[in-house]
């Protein structure tokens, strides 16, 4: 096998492994917004079930919790979804990375001095507006850094999804390796994924530059 | 009459903080409040603008009833339309200014009189334009918080507050966190204010100012008003024990 073949085949496994990772952030941030504000609910019931929640989230391999979801609906209900391995994946790290962001998110928010609200409160700004204009924009500045060793994380975590044998490229990376006897597919992922994080910390250092403009 | 604040009490779990406090501020009256830390100054302010809720009392502003007291005698406040509009009469000026970090000097003072309360951008603009001249910085709209000094934040959020044209302004320490040598900017254009005939009431700390500036000056101590009354009687023939002793503590 010539290394153009390698290449070729494994290009169509870099496209599923950039589908999980471009899906995974699409759905786990603004789903980790939602979980932090449950996290800070007034009701105490729903702050221990978040609390819960995140704390199986983080404290499981994320492995098994896509097996979770890919296995759980079969053995539950005796259902079998046709197509649903790549759903189930998609899934699997949103439900895991919102869990992350949102501890994040938090941590952006306890950064934010009460006087912020209290100003805000004072102008006459909703609480809608509170959020949006005053309190989020400072919350992503502040958890930028955070959130590119997350992104960096996920770029490296979608080869899980070999677990569910979905062909991304690193799961094609073994099986070449496996038939041609090489480790050529192996160094070809590698260099891909620290393409991918360099091209990562590129844009995330961009775009903390775009908040500099003020400390 | 702009606020009266009737039998305002406030405890912080077991601490009573507002003991039976009363208050009336007249158009164009300039108050000082002054009184040792701890004496509840700041949640008297903070009651006064709804930051912290009155446990009993009335308080109403322009005539307009924003709290009321039940026959259990607990506060009641108004529904939240209501309060919204009458939140409109009043600014606060905080100790440590509070200003927005990621908006520029002219946005801060803009935002909330365009987003809030809808009035035309260059109409806004303009009046901010002439609040900074005003407050000396109009060099320095297009600067961010973090590049000015704690005596041009302070201003800043002075214009900050002005802009939504409020009947009354309410100051917390407004020079506390302040290097020495910046208070008097902020000081000055109080003054000013005060020349304009704005109402306004000032937590301080700077005596020579409340006796200079003020029409009236009450002295709070552990949750009471002790005296209150006319800036040259009360710092210069004070009636109360408690007030000779802690101007005593000043004079030095
Ligand atoms: N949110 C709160 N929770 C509990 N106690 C509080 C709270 N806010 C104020 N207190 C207490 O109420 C008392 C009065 O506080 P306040 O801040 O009104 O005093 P002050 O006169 O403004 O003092 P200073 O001159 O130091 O600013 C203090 O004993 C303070 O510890
Ligand atoms: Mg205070």
């Amino acid at each position: 096998m010539t290394l153009s073949t390698m290449l070729s085949s494994m290009g169509g496994g870099m496209l599923g492994t950039c589908g999980i990772f471009f899906l995974t952030i699409l759905f786990s941030m603004p789903l980790g917004m939602v979980i932090m504000f449950l996290r800070r609910s007034r009701f105490r019931a729903v702050q221990e079930i978040t609390k819960l929640y995140i704390a199986v989230m983080r404290g499981t391999p994320l492995m098994l919790q896509l097996l979770m979801w890919y296995f759980g609906p079969y053995y539950l209900f005796e259902m079998s979804i046709r197509g649903y391995r790549f759903p189930a994946i998609i899934i699997g790290f949103s439900m895991n990375y919102a869990a992350y962001f949102a501890e994040i998110y938090r941590g952006g928010m306890d950064t934010i001095p009460k006087g912020q609200y209290e100003a805000a409160e004072i102008l006459g700004y909703s609480k809608a507006q509170t959020f949006f204009k005053i309190i989020l924009p400072q919350v992503m500045k502040a958890i930028l850094p955070s959130v590119t060793n997350e992104i960096i994380t996920l770029v490296k975590d979608t080869s899980l999804a070999f677990t569910l044998a979905y062909n991304e490229m690193f799961s094609i990376a073994k099986q070449i390796a496996a038939s041609q006897t090489s480790f050529v597919p192996f160094i070809i992922a590698g260099v891909f994924y620290f393409i991918a994080n360099y091209a990562v910390a590129f844009v995330m250092e961009r775009i903390e530059k775009a908040f500099d403009y003020y400390k | 009459m702009i606020l009266e604040m009737k039998g305002i009490r406030k405890s912080f779990g077991g601490l009573e903080v507002l003991k039976d406090i009363s208050m009336n501020v007249d158009s164009g009256e300039v108050v000082s409040v002054i009184g040792p830390s701890g004496s509840g100054k700041s949640t008297l302010l903070r009651c006064a603008t709804f930051l912290e809720k009155t446990d009993a009392g009335t308080i109403s502003y322009m005539g307009r009833s924003a709290v009321t007291t039940n026959e259990k005698g607990e506060a009641v406040y108004v529904h939240h339309a209501e309060l919204n509009e009458i939140k409109r009469y009043f600014g606060l000026v905080f100790q440590q200014f509070n200003l927005f970090p990621h908006y520029s000097v002219l946005k801060n003072i803009t935002d909330a009189p365009v987003h809030v309360q809808k009035r035309p951008k260059e109409e806004v603009h303009a009046e901010a334009m002439e609040l900074l001249r005003k407050m000396n910085l109009e060099t320095r709209a297009d600067a961010y918080p973090c590049q000015l000094s704690g005596g041009q934040q302070q201003r800043v959020a002075i214009a900050r507050a002005l802009a939504l044209k409020p009947a009354i302004l309410f100051f917390d320490e407004p020079t506390s966190a302040l290097d020495p040598e910046l208070t008097g900017e902020v000081l000055k254009v109080i003054r000013q204010l005060a020349e304009e005939k704005m109402t306004m009431v000032v937590v301080t700390h700077e005596m020579p100012f409340a006796r200079a500036v003020s029409n009236r000056v009450i002295f709070m101590d552990k949750g009471v008003i002790v005296e209150q009354g006319d800036p040259e009687e009360v710092f210069g023939n004070p009636k109360q024990e408690r007030t000779v002793q802690f101007l005593r503590n000043y004079q030095r």
